[in-house]
């Protein structure tokens, strides 16, 4: 019987280890699978354009980074495609919008400026 | 005097006789009224414990900007959001705005040289297509003024105006020194 006994409490020993894992796979990977991506870099836009990639995510952040010391006026957005823009703001030099990942969307970096100026980069995390 | 010699000197007395053309009648560009030197008094004030940036500010990638995250102060606080201003890396300075609705957090940085004529600011594009603005001044600038209306009195290195239509902002000062600075193109994208 202890010989019995033994083995169960063996596998129901394996098992709470087995549900804490998957427990703690399902807290961590969420976190984990947040994504970041440049939808452009080194590249000049021109004078009130903005831009994207295209790829559509439930975005939570938004970034243009221009240059050191940027000073023109710029824009962030997003766009969907049931219910158009969102997420719109505007500012001057390099700016950044964080949100709740609320909509399926298109993530733009704007050039608000009558130039054209060269980015480093624009990023969106989702 | 060669004919080479000739030439250039030519050249380099049609391009002076040019500038002071150009300069007589006013096509040369005008340099924009100063409002201040750029300092900010809001960043010189002992810190508080209401300054501290919230963890989540400074866990976005775009706090990588900051030169010193600690410096931060807060310069406004209504139900809608809390407004901090930051020394940025590079000359800049650095606007934060944490808004009550939707977590959301806007970050810019700026050269800071925009404060001795200007202002650095951000915005949101409303649902009747006009912008809520926010900025920080430099120190003595003490009105903004935009579509014509009352002077808005400022205190403590910051403005916001709503429902903003029109592209220029007036801010001035108590000596009477007034200078407008340029939002960009309002429409709306398509």
């Amino acid at each position: 019987m202890d010989g019995l006994q033994g083995v169960l409490r063996r596998r129901l020993r394996r098992c709470l280890i087995a549900a804490l894992l998957v427990a703690a796979w399902l807290i961590v990977v969420p976190a984990a699978s947040a994504a970041v991506r440049a939808y452009l870099n080194d590249r000049t836009i021109p004078a009130y354009t903005a831009y994207t990639d295209g790829v559509r995510h439930n975005h939570y952040y938004n970034e243009v980074y221009w240059s050191p010391g940027a000073n023109w006026s710029a824009g962030l957005f997003e766009r969907t495609a049931c219910c158009g823009v969102k997420w719109e703001k505007i500012s001057v030099g390099n700016f950044a919008y964080s949100h709740d990942p609320t909509w399926y969307a298109e993530p733009f970096c704007h050039n608000r400026s009558g130039s054209a100026h060269f980015a480093d980069h624009c990023s969106a995390a989702w | 005097m060669t004919l080479r010699r000739l030439v250039i000197a030519l050249v380099a007395l049609a391009s002076a006789a040019v500038a002071a053309v150009a300069a007589g009648i006013g096509l040369s560009r005008p340099s924009a009224p100063v409002l201040s030197d750029g300092s900010i008094a809001a960043l010189e004030r002992p810190g508080r414990s209401a300054d501290a940036l919230p963890a989540r500010v400074l866990e976005l990638p775009f706090a990588r900007h900051f030169a010193n995250p600690n410096a931060a102060r807060l310069v406004s606080r209504d139900v809608e959001r809390s407004v901090y201003v930051v020394p940025g890396r590079d000359a800049t300075v650095c606007l934060v705005v944490v808004e009550a609705e939707a977590s959301g957090i806007a970050l810019n940085c700026a050269a800071r040289s925009l404060l001795r004529s200007g202002s650095v600011w951000q915005g949101t594009r409303t649902a009747d297509g006009a912008v809520d603005i926010v900025g920080v001044v430099g120190d003595g600038v003490t009105y903004a003024t935009a579509d014509g209306k009352t002077r808005l009195p400022l205190r403590g290195n910051v403005f916001a105006m709503s429902g903003v239509r029109n592209r220029t902002i007036i801010l001035g000062t108590e000596s009477g020194v007034e200078a407008a600075f340029d939002l960009g193109d309002l429409a709306p994208p398509e």
